[in-house]
């Protein structure tokens, strides 16, 4: 009921001051221009009315349940997206910015060019050093 | 077909999960659905409305040591409500990865992964995908906007989330100091039929304490702010 008032009394003070100084209309489309709107808007009565206890608690649960949420899968996902985004880099970019592993003979003789969690760094710190034949 | 009863119906996000008869490692959805579930949040804790809850003195954040009020709700003098939540992210997640996931919560399904229940769709706005996801560097997501929609205190509502630089409000040589590893913060607008307004600034902090990380998200809402019209005739 107070905000339906609120809302009369709102429309009919705007349409009575756009008569009484016709340059408050700023384009074609508003009656008001925004630092009028935003004045009202701050007003403790609006802020009383467009703010409800109901929307506050609303946000208060909603974020208290979002970072419960987040931290429920958010290590997992950043190490496995980390390590496809990784995977998707082209192998020349990655050795040049000095985040490759670095290739290797791993211990079945294969020639690896790529991170490969079993044989860890085999390229040294940073290094990477282009295989023969690459 | 026999009528399904809603105790036997499983919920879309779970379909996976009853299926394969587990939740897979990276099925996320169902984890955090699951975690949702679990979970039981009571009634926000009533304080007194004291002069540090004010929107200028968000830099106190900064100060050692816990606030009177760091897990629940305020309406302040002026109208305004001061909502804080605290979560304890552990040892497993630090500031560097909670900035990681604001660069890579791109498209509805991660988002819906944040909420499983009230999270309908968001996305960013189309500049922020100008970088390649390993491209993007820590704070990339400051100056860039998410479009959401979800389902917040009985009615759908689409918002959209500015983010800002944290130096807007606090003083960031201080951060080590405080142990603070990670910042996000931002102006919260609501879209609606009149146009788009800011209603609320929202501001997460991630510090270690204890060698834990813990995450502190205040939110101050009711700061009005009109930023475009929509044709209407207010």
């Amino acid at each position: 009921m107070l905000g339906v008032y609120f809302n009369l009394v709102y429309r009919a003070s705007s349409t009575l001051l756009l008569l009484s100084f016709p340059s408050f209309q700023v384009d074609d489309n508003s009656i008001l221009p925004l630092w009028c709107i935003n004045s009202l808007g701050n007003s403790k009565l609006s802020r009383f009315t467009k703010n409800p206890r109901s929307l506050a608690v609303g946000l208060w649960r909603h974020t208290v349940e979002e970072m419960h949420c987040l931290k429920s899968f958010l290590p997992d996902f950043y190490t496995a997206e980390t390590m496809r985004l990784r995977a998707l880099k082209p192998f020349e970019l990655r050795a040049a910015e000095g985040t490759d592993a670095g290739g290797g003979v791993g211990g079945d003789g294969i020639e690896y060019f790529q991170d490969n969690p079993m044989f860890g760094k085999s390229g040294g710190a940073g290094g990477f050093q282009k295989p023969k034949g690459y | 077909m026999g009528a399904v009863s809603s105790k036997e119906a499983v919920h879309e996000n779970m379909v996976a999960a009853v299926l394969l008869g587990q939740i897979a490692k990276d099925d996320y959805l169902a984890r955090a659905h699951k975690a949702l579930t679990e979970l039981e949040v009571g009634e926000p804790p009533s304080f007194a409305a004291q002069p540090w809850m004010e929107f200028y003195n968000v830099h106190l954040m900064l100060v050692p040591g816990p606030q009177p009020l760091e897990h629940g709700m305020v309406r302040l003098s002026d109208g305004t409500w001061y909502i804080a939540v605290k979560t304890d992210l552990g040892t497993a997640i630090n500031g560097d990865m909670f900035d990681w996931w604001f660069r890579h919560c791109t498209g509805d399904e991660r988002f819906k992964w944040l909420h499983p229940r009230d999270h309908k769709s968001g996305d960013w706005n189309p500049q922020f995908y100008a970088a390649q996801p390993e491209d993007r560097p820590r704070g990339y997501y400051v100056h860039h906007s998410h479009k959401t929609s979800e389902y917040i205190g009985g009615r759908t509502v689409s918002f959209q989330m500015e983010y800002d630089r944290p130096s807007k409000f606090f003083n960031v040589a201080k951060f080590a100091e405080a142990g603070v590893t990670a910042v996000v913060c931002g102006r919260l607008h609501i879209l609606e039929t009149l146009g788009l307004a800011g209603i609320a600034h929202v501001v997460h902090m991630v510090r270690v304490v204890n060698g834990r990380s813990e995450l502190r998200t205040r939110i101050y809402l009711g700061d009005f702010n009109k930023v475009r019209l929509a044709g209407g005739v207010l």
